[in-house]
């Protein structure tokens, strides 16, 4: 029996520390994902100048003991890029995981458009809670996350344009499945939807429209190893 | 264990069936257009019997009354302070906050002052009905016959005001202060895209014609609207490139809009308010015969519309000269090759014409306006010698209401070219 049960947690260890989004790292083990997202922002916010450019994402995982794992997140398209880094703590329970955390963000954009010379640097916070369900070789995972905006700078050319603080942004829910593809080749697909008044990807537009925004957002990637 | 996909009956790599639902489905979300971002419900008017059945005010009435007023009590965040401006016969508030506008009409009902419309703030999908309805009126015409204008400060004037779904209903009450300090004074208030872009929701489309009669009552009197050429050289408002869903209702025309004839744009394409795509003959006559703007900034988005705007520019200020009407039209020049376009037409240097770039280039072609942006800041002295030449000034495109404050406050410009007009109103006149 005992045989039994370490050699169901040695599978759930192998398959979870292939899992880089999923709410449950193995320790000390790394994971890291590369891929695409593709944000569909409002066409009468970023009209012509701004195309909806595919942002590139990586995702880095290292599992720690106690069940905390440190995580990082990297979404670039050269002119907006965005960092975050965080912890989370998970709770296993049978072939679920239910996991708690925060990260961390900055993020820093610069465009010149029309003349003008555009830039921004802002401060971001996201607590999440995530409940993944791992079946065979796959890892699905539901995540509800907060935004917060803690300092927020606009620019055009030395000139500040807005300065926001401590600012509730709005909230996010993803689903998210990491599986087999080829091989021995995994991948993540998912879907995010957004409901919040700053979308990072438009910054560049410079809404002066206050409004809330409900913004899908699909991203595939290949995760290693 | 009940499995939450069906079992791959032949291995790993059918896993691929998952990714393809998978896909299927964000491919779906992201462009079927079904997650409906908000949109704002305009008031309507068809049976409002204020607005059918009053009769105008005397023009007396209305030019006593212009001035801005203090808000002294409120069940709204509209701000302390107000301006009441007649356009058109339309009675105007612009408030403090926001540029929060209500656009009201009406006029005398038996001994009654009552006027019906629309409120809204610009910033925000918050918008909504208004009534303003003064029971006596006596008291009111006495004051104004008599020329003591300052006694309208103990005349209240109450609104009141119903949200967007006309669930609550709130009022605000205004007393006379003082008249607007540079209501006479010539200063152009200049409305983006006819009056505002597609994304700040307004009751019509960016560049259409009902949206250039609207930009008067939010606070405009004067309008940057965008030429492009049709295939068959047809001068037409229109912003971008393409036919895009950003612009066009009915998405039956795709591509450059330069690759369509006008009768094609004509039958198939239409804009998200239902109407026309104008041409720049249709808008000048419109302008002309039914607004009372002042200047009309042609924002040329194709090098090749120049030579085709030119003749209808000579052509309409013309007919505005005839009609006795005050009309400034210029040609916006926003870069070096449009400058260099421009210095090939014949007598260039008579055409009145707009620059963006220089004070050097807008000197070479005689332009009646110095147009920079706004990043540039008030570069006072730059733009007091501009002024000597008897030129204008005007600085684009200021949305912010900080920025707009600090511009008229300390800047030389003749004109803001903004998104938001009623901001620009609200800070110009009660200054």
């Amino acid at each position: 029996m005992a045989c039994l049960v370490k050699a169901q947690s040695n599978e759930i260890d192998t398959l979870t520390h292939r899992g880089v989004l999923y709410a449950r790292h193995s320790p000390y083990a790394l994971t890291w994902s590369l891929g695409i997202a593709i944000t569909s922002i409002p066409r009468d916010i970023v009209e012509e100048e701004i195309n909806r450019f595919p942002f590139l994402q990586a995702d880095i995982a290292y599992g720690l003991p106690y069940n905390f794992s440190l995580v990082a997140k990297l979404n670039t398209m050269v002119l907006t890029n965005r960092l975050l880094s965080g912890i989370q703590w998970n709770y296993p329970l049978s072939s679920f995981d239910i996991a708690l955390g925060t990260d961390i963000g900055y993020l820093l954009g610069f465009v010149t458009i029309n003349g003008f010379d555009n830039s921004i640097n802002s401060w971001l916070v996201y607590p999440y809670i995530q409940c993944g369900y791992h079946h065979n070789e796959i890892l699905v995972s539901v995540r509800a996350e907060a935004e917060y905006i803690t300092s927020q700078q606009t620019f055009a050319g030395d000139i500040q344009v807005s300065d926001t603080r401590n600012r509730r942004n709005g909230l996010a829910f993803s689903l998210i499945i990491e599986q087999p593809f080829f091989h021995n080749q995994r991948c993540a697909l998912g879907l995010k939807i957004s409901y919040s008044d700053f979308v990072y990807q438009a910054w560049p537009a410079f809404e002066t429209f206050k409004r809330t925004l409900t913004v899908p957002e699909v991203f595939c990637a290949f995760t290693f190893p | 264990m009940h499995s939450l996909f069906p079992k791959c009956p032949h291995g790993k790599s059918d896993c691929i069936q998952y990714i393809a639902v998978l896909f299927s489905f964000c491919l779906f979300i992201l462009h079927s257009g079904c997650i409906d971002n908000p949109e704002i419900i305009h008031p309507t008017f068809e049976n409002d019997t204020i607005i059918t059945h009053a009769k105008p005010l005397q023009s007396l009435v209305m030019n006593s009354t212009e001035g801005v007023y203090d808000i002294v009590s409120s069940s709204v965040n509209w701000g302390s302070k107000a301006v009441l401006h007649w356009t058109n016969g339309a009675l105007c508030f612009y408030f403090e906050n926001s540029g929060i506008y209500a656009v009201l009409r009406g006029g005398t009902v038996n001994n009654t002052f009552a006027f019906s419309g629309l409120w809204r703030n610009p910033l925000t999908i918050n918008t909504g009905k208004v009534q303003c309805i003064i029971e006596d009126t006596t008291q009111i015409m006495s004051i104004i016959r008599s020329g003591t204008i300052s006694q309208l400060t103990t005349i209240p004037i109450t609104l009141n005001i119903l949200s967007n779904a006309g669930e609550s209903r709130q009022s605000l009450t205004l007393r006379y202060a003082r008249p607007s300090k540079y209501r006479n004074e010539n200063y152009f208030i200049i409305a983006h895209r006819g009056g505002g872009r597609n994304s700040d929701l307004l009751p019509y489309s960016e560049n259409s014609l009902e949206l250039i009669r609207f930009s008067q009552y939010i606070g405009a009197n004067a309008v940057e609207i965008d030429i492009k050429l049709t295939s068959d050289g047809i001068p037409i408002l229109y912003h971008d490139t393409d036919f895009n869903s950003r612009l066009i209702g009915n998405g039956t025309l795709i591509g450059p809009v330069e690759s369509f004839s006008f009768t094609q744009i004509r039958t198939f394409a239409k804009l998200h308010d239902g109407s026309n795509i104008p041409t720049l003959r249709e808008a000048l006559n419109f302008i002309i015969d039914s607004t009372s703007l002042r200047f009309v900034w042609l924002d040329i988005k194709s090098a090749n519309a120049m030579r085709a705007i030119i003749p209808l520019q000579k052509e309409f200020t013309q007919k505005a000269q005839q009609k006795n009407k005050l009309l400034f039209i210029a040609a916006g020049l926003a870069t070096e090759e449009f400058i260099q376009d421009f210095m090939t037409i014949p007598q260039f240097s008579t055409i009145p014409s707009i620059v963006e770039t220089t004070v050097d280039d807008m000197r070479k072609v005689n332009a009646k306006v110095f147009a920079p942006r706004w990043t540039l800041g008030t570069q006072n002295e730059l733009i007091q010698s501009v002024q000597t030449d008897g030129r204008f000034a005007f600085v684009w495109t200021l949305d912010d209401q900080k920025f707009i404050r600090k511009f008229l406050a300390e800047g030389q410009f003749n004109g803001i070219l903004t998104n938001f007009p009623s901001i620009v109103a609200y800070e110009y006149y009660a200054q």
